[in-house]
């Protein structure tokens, strides 16, 4: 918790500093489901989300989020980020990369928070990202998630997007298993009506395991329905 | 909502007086640039940076941070802030990937002073630039007449279409609206888009015609062949027709259609229109031509240089064979452009005169060549133009040149061959290639 308020006070910081050419997106949303890289969060149904983003002319960005269940069973969960993007010269402006650390703060499994470093490549309509956790999800091994994300509009409103993540688990402690890699997958479709921004999708797990984290079913796959409004 | 009310009321005070300036001017097409040197824009472009995209955090999985609500929200908050210190109204806002930008349309208040409102935007940091929203005009007019096509004898359709007729080829028509009902545009318009706002689609006779010039399908026993009968369409309107001789086109609508074409990656893109230099046409051009797209203008006889876009480096400017290039624009291809029959609005036939006309074959022809690119790197390396000995396209020695050897060779064009060898020397013998 101490360091996801310290990624806060930091782009509060920036945010601060330049705030006059400052440009800033929030969203508030709901989705039915709460899914994270193909796996439940919790067996509590639909979530509230809430984000705030603010990106500085010098490239610098950061940004907090939070999301509640609208059940009691699931633990909300608050997250951070703060990094930094670019463009490359030699190449098209819709060619750049991002880098960023992420932190994430789950109210009900404190032993569970963790923290990411992510680099990433990012093409028209297309970003590859690795992400690496020391201890993801509170766990003694380090993990490197890879994932390939794209989108195609289908016209000006609607589009369809694709997602595909490899996490790998470094190596375990002497006594323990080591911890099979596992492969999700998220495909849907997506439309953006005025302030509104709605998504269909359906993702699950495609290769390993789906056990652990924080859903106790360990559904292997889901539909999620969203929307969202910005402000 | 209000922006799209207040874009509403924009478009129509525009359209009435642009119809209103071509009802003065409607007896005499070369008196176009002088009109529209005189109506002084009262919208601008301003440019803004796009933040690069980059991670959320929002758990949207949109992919490159375009065409979102919450980035069109952020980029609407800027622009309205820059609306609100200088006095002046936001229009509308629209997305700009390909430049990696997001423009603004603000409108002036009657007393405001064009330049002086451009310098002071351009002092914000997140302002990449800004521009008067130009006007543009398509070349040329038509006539209730029919006669021969004249492409078809000096640059010998008829072994062209033997070697390649543009199939697979997608050129986009950047003009007013195609009548895609037309029988000889049957199947041809593989995509449309209306980049005008608050004007429904209704056929109309410049991008029809153009159109035709381009694609009208062959051995269907009626009208015309195109140069290019099996290319495939993306007739983007961008451009309305104001009364029969005069099509106008803004700064925003051929921008919008320019970016649909560069996404959709057409071949070719044939703008057959002419108005003053325009930064953010230029930028959009430069885009596609890093693509490998081939651009494609009229030259405006009557403009210094050719007008734009026919005099921005890299398009392949097409002027009137039959009377002289506009100074300044050596480098014009010529292509015939009089009394040329094509399809019109309706299902009908006409005659129609202009370089807006030339440059539609000149895009049909591109397509050709385009098609018989069989080389490795085909997508690398554009095709090219090539000079006969009389300073005009030599069709036959274009398409050889774009074709592979063996491909050449393996060909039912023997006639093309021979005639090349008689006239310009062979393939790679006394002809100019384009720049």
């Amino acid at each position: 918790m101490r360091q996801a308020a310290r990624c806060v006070l930091a782009a509060a910081a920036l945010a601060a500093s330049c705030a006059a050419q400052a440009q800033f997106a929030g969203t508030l949303g709901v989705a039915s489901v709460d899914r994270y890289r193909g796996m439940g969060t919790g067996d509590a149904g639909a979530v509230v989300r809430a984000s705030a983003m603010l990106d500085l002319p010098v490239g610098a960005y950061g940004g907090v989020s939070g999301l509640w269940h609208t059940r009691g069973a699931g633990a909300a969960r608050a997250e951070a980020m703060i990094g930094w993007s670019g463009r490359f010269d030699a190449l098209p402006p819709d060619w750049g990369w991002d880098a960023a650390v992420h932190r994430t703060h789950f109210a009900a499994a404190g032993d569970k928070d963790f923290t990411e470093a992510m680099l990433g490549l990012l093409g028209p309509d297309v970003a590859l990202r690795g992400w690496y956790a020391p201890h993801y999800f509170g766990g003694y091994t380090r993990t490197f998630y890879t994932e390939l994300n794209a989108s195609h509009a289908l016209d000006a409103r609607w589009r369809a997007f694709g997602h595909v993540g490899w996490l790998h688990y470094g190596p375990a402690a002497d006594y323990q298993p080591r911890t099979p890699d596992r492969t999700d997958t998220l495909v849907g479709i997506g439309a953006t009506l005025a302030r509104w921004d709605m998504q269909l999708a359906r993702d699950g797990i495609v290769a390993g395991h789906a056990r652990g984290g924080l859903d106790a079913r360990g559904r292997r796959a889901a539909w999620i329905l969203g929307a969202s409004v910005a402000f | 909502m209000s922006l799209l009310h207040a874009w509403r009321r924009a478009a129509l005070a525009l359209a009435l007086g642009s119809a209103s300036l071509a009802a003065a001017g409607a007896d005499d097409a070369a008196s176009a640039p002088a009109m529209a040197a005189a109506s002084a824009p009262r919208e601008l472009l301003v440019m803004l940076r796009a933040p690069t995209a980059h991670a959320r955090i929002d758990g949207n999985y949109g992919g490159a941070g375009y065409g979102d609500a919450a980035h069109a929200q952020s980029q609407a908050r800027v622009g309205a802030r820059l609306a609100a210190a200088h006095g002046l109204t936001v229009v509308t806002l629209w997305a700009l990937p390909a430049l990696g930008m997001d423009c603004v349309v603000l409108a002036l208040p009657p007393a405001a002073d064009v330049q002086a409102s451009i310098a002071a935007l351009q002092s914000h940091p997140e302002v990449a630039w800004a521009q008067p929203m130009n006007e543009f005009r398509a070349q040329g007019h038509a006539d209730p007449l029919y006669a021969l096509q004249p492409a078809a004898a000096p640059w010998h359709l008829d072994e062209l279409h033997a070697v390649a007729t543009g199939r697979q080829v997608h050129v986009a028509i950047i003009d007013s609206a195609v009548d895609d009902t037309h029988p000889d545009l049957a199947q041809a318009v593989q995509a449309r888009a209306n980049f005008v706002d608050d004007r429904a689609w209704v056929p109309e006779l410049h991008g029809t015609a153009v159109a035709g010039l381009v694609a009208a399908r062959a051995d269907n026993g009626i009208g015309i062949v195109g140069i290019a009968p099996d290319a495939q369409l993306y007739a983007l309107r961008a451009c309305w027709e104001v009364s029969a001789r005069e099509t106008l086109c803004n700064s925003l609508s051929l921008a919008k259609a320019l970016s649909f074409a560069i996404e959709r990656r057409a071949e070719v893109i044939n703008m057959s229109l002419s108005g003053p230099d325009d930064l953010l046409l230029g930028r959009l051009i430069d885009v596609a031509l890093s693509h490998r797209q081939q651009v494609v203008a009229a030259v405006d006889p009557h403009a210094a240089g050719g007008g734009f876009p026919a005099a921005h480096p890299g398009v392949i400017a097409v002027a009137d064979a039959q009377s002289d290039v506009a100074p300044g624009l050596q480098s014009a291809w010529s292509a015939p452009a009089r009394d040329l029959p094509t399809t019109v609005p309706g299902g009908g036939w006409r005659m129609v005169t202009g370089t807006s006309f030339a440059a539609g074959e000149v895009s049909g022809l591109l397509a050709v060549m385009d098609q018989a690119q069989t080389r490795a790197d085909a997508r690398a390396t554009p095709v090219r133009l090539v000079r006969g000995p009389g300073g005009g396209i030599d069709a036959c020695a274009s398409l050889l040149n774009a074709a592979q050897p063996a491909t050449a060779r393996a060909s039912a064009a023997p006639g093309c061959r021979a005639l090349l060898a008689s006239t310009a020397g062979g393939a790679s013998g006394n002809v100019v290639a384009s720049p």
